[in-house]
């Protein structure tokens, strides 16, 4: 296209006759593609998911230079979690807001897929979603869907799935665990691709399950895992005791917890809420907000995972009459999905 | 090209259906095209701003000195594909096929529309070039859109080590 000589001959002829045109229109003519004009390039840009944001950066320099919402993603680390604040209410909850442990500012995204969702694992770069009778992975990086089918309702709000590996692996199997009373459990099996959930109710468990902290299955937390063993069991946590559920012989086991050494360490959380927190209030455009963080998988400063928290943060000077918004939080392994 | 893209526009607007408002619409090169007052309102906003602020649409001649012929002429009848169906689907198969047939006249479509505030059409646009690039690597968008690559060796080393950064 450059050697196509009428089109060069077109802008030379505009370019040798600046009086006949005012200035700005020999400019707005683009003549190739790295020249893109402002308001294509933001479009484009802003449409595309942040792998392929990330490829567009490289194309030539007009590309790069061009400002995004996402142009500090490269000066991220990805050495500690990455935090999406999530169907915030901005842009009808599309655009969503991803942070750093340590840069001071934010990469805008527009994720429609997570627009009324509720993420409730994360797990290498995927998240693991619900919205109404959905049931989902999503690649925030790439925006990758992968349907699952919906666990049957159960009237409880003690819920927790976890899944052992990212969803495109055939080894992937998700597990729910649903608290139905103190002393009733019903553990969940699937995979991607299955009609149904396998599903087995533990009734009089003791000692009884007061609450469902955190979820977890046993390829973290034993070094030798096999993969007969992930698939097979899955464990969750209920204050200082942990359960452990088998799939081969169907039995649930249980032993206590040394508090002081399974608890996530707090200084990464405290770090990460002091730099964004002012962020987090003014982009939900509220003085206060209730956060509710859903559970990750990755090793963080040697502990494996978090569980699921919620935490209320006011802007300076808030009473006690100003209302609270909920906000939504899904912690993210910075791992990208390998190109096909 | 331009002057049989012009006869069809004409025949259109002002043969088949006289009673209707038209104004003018002159590219750089002087061809004039009398479009539809409703249809050209309905994609372009600077348009229907011109029009408010000249307090009507008698005689109107817009000049769109950054727009030749050809491309006025293609944005007439993606616009007119776009007036005629309630959902973008034709359109937007339009754009995918200008897209792949003529490269370079899509950019100046793009263009145009972008500077006669054809909101709508323009976004539309971008999201079929945007789905065109999901998935392509960095080479592959070069060749597709012919770009060259302008980068200082310093530059390259920056991108190789954010692609480093990023995905190995």
């Amino acid at each position: 296209m450059a050697t196509n000589s009428d089109d060069a001959a077109a802008v030379e002829d505009e370019e040798e006759a600046p009086r006949a045109v005012p200035p700005s229109t020999t400019k707005s003519r683009a003549t190739s593609w790295s020249d893109l004009l402002d308001g294509p390039l933001g479009k484009i840009s802003a449409r595309l998911p942040l792998i392929d944001y990330l490829s567009f950066r490289g194309v030539c320099k007009n590309w790069r230079l061009f400002p995004s919402g996402c142009s500090h993603i490269a000066e991220f680390s990805k050495k500690h979690p990455w935090m999406l604040l999530y169907d915030v209410g901005v842009d009808g909850g599309n655009t969503c807001y991803l942070y750093d442990r340590l840069h001071p500012k934010c990469c805008e995204m527009s994720l429609p897929h997570l627009r009324g969702a509720t993420c409730m694992e994360s797990k290498a770069g995927w998240l693991l979603a619900t919205r109404e009778r959905e049931l989902f992975f999503f690649n925030p990086f790439s925006t990758q869907v992968i349907d699952l089918v919906m666990y049957p309702d159960r009237k409880s709000s003690h819920q927790l799935f976890t899944f052992t590996s990212p969803p495109t692996s055939p080894d992937c199997v998700v597990f729910g665990v649903h608290r139905l009373g103190a002393s009733v459990v019903e553990i969940g099996r699937c995979s991607v691709g299955d009609d149904e959930w396998e599903r087995v109710l533990v009734e009089d468990v003791r000692p009884p399950i007061e609450t469902l902290d955190g979820i977890d299955h046993r390829g973290q937390s034993i070094a030798s895992s096999n993969r007969r063993e992930i698939n097979h069991s899955v464990d969750f946590v209920s204050s200082d005791l942990a359960y452990s559920f088998s799939f081969e012989d169907y039995l649930l086991r249980h032993r206590h917890l040394n508090p002081a050494r399974e608890r996530p360490e707090p200084t990464f959380l405290d770090k990460f809420v002091n730099l964004h927190r002012e962020d987090w209030l003014r982009r939900s455009g509220q003085k206060r907000i209730s956060v509710s963080f859903c559970s990750l998988q990755m090793m963080v400063d040697d502990v494996v995972g978090l569980f699921p928290f919620v935490r209320e943060y006011a802007a300076d000077g808030t009473t006690t009459t100003d209302a609270t918004k909920s906000v939504k939080a899904a912690w993210l392994e910075p791992r990208f999905p390998s190109r096909s | 090209m331009s002057t049989e893209s012009k006869e069809i526009l004409v025949g259109e607007s002002s043969q088949a259906k006289p009673e209707k408002k038209t104004i003018v619409l002159m590219a750089s090169d002087g061809d004039e095209f009398v479009v539809d007052v409703d249809d050209i309102t309905n994609q372009s906003e600077m348009i229907r701003n011109l029009i408010s602020d000249m307090g009507g649409t008698d005689g109107l001649q817009v000049p769109l000195l950054n727009v030749t012929a050809p491309v006025l002429a293609k944005l007439l009848e993606l616009f007119n594909v776009s007036n005629k169906n309630d959902d973008d689907e034709e359109v937007t198969q339009k754009v995918k096929e200008l897209m792949e047939a003529e490269l370079n006249m899509m950019i100046d479509v793009l263009g145009a529309a972008n500077y006669i505030e054809a909101t709508s059409f323009f976004d539309l646009s971008c999201k079929v070039l945007a789905d065109k690039f999901k998935g392509m690597s960095v080479e592959e968008v070069r060749e597709f859109l012919n770009i060259e690559c302008d980068f200082t060796e310093e530059e390259l080393q920056q991108i190789h080590a954010e692609n480093a950064w990023a995905f190995d």
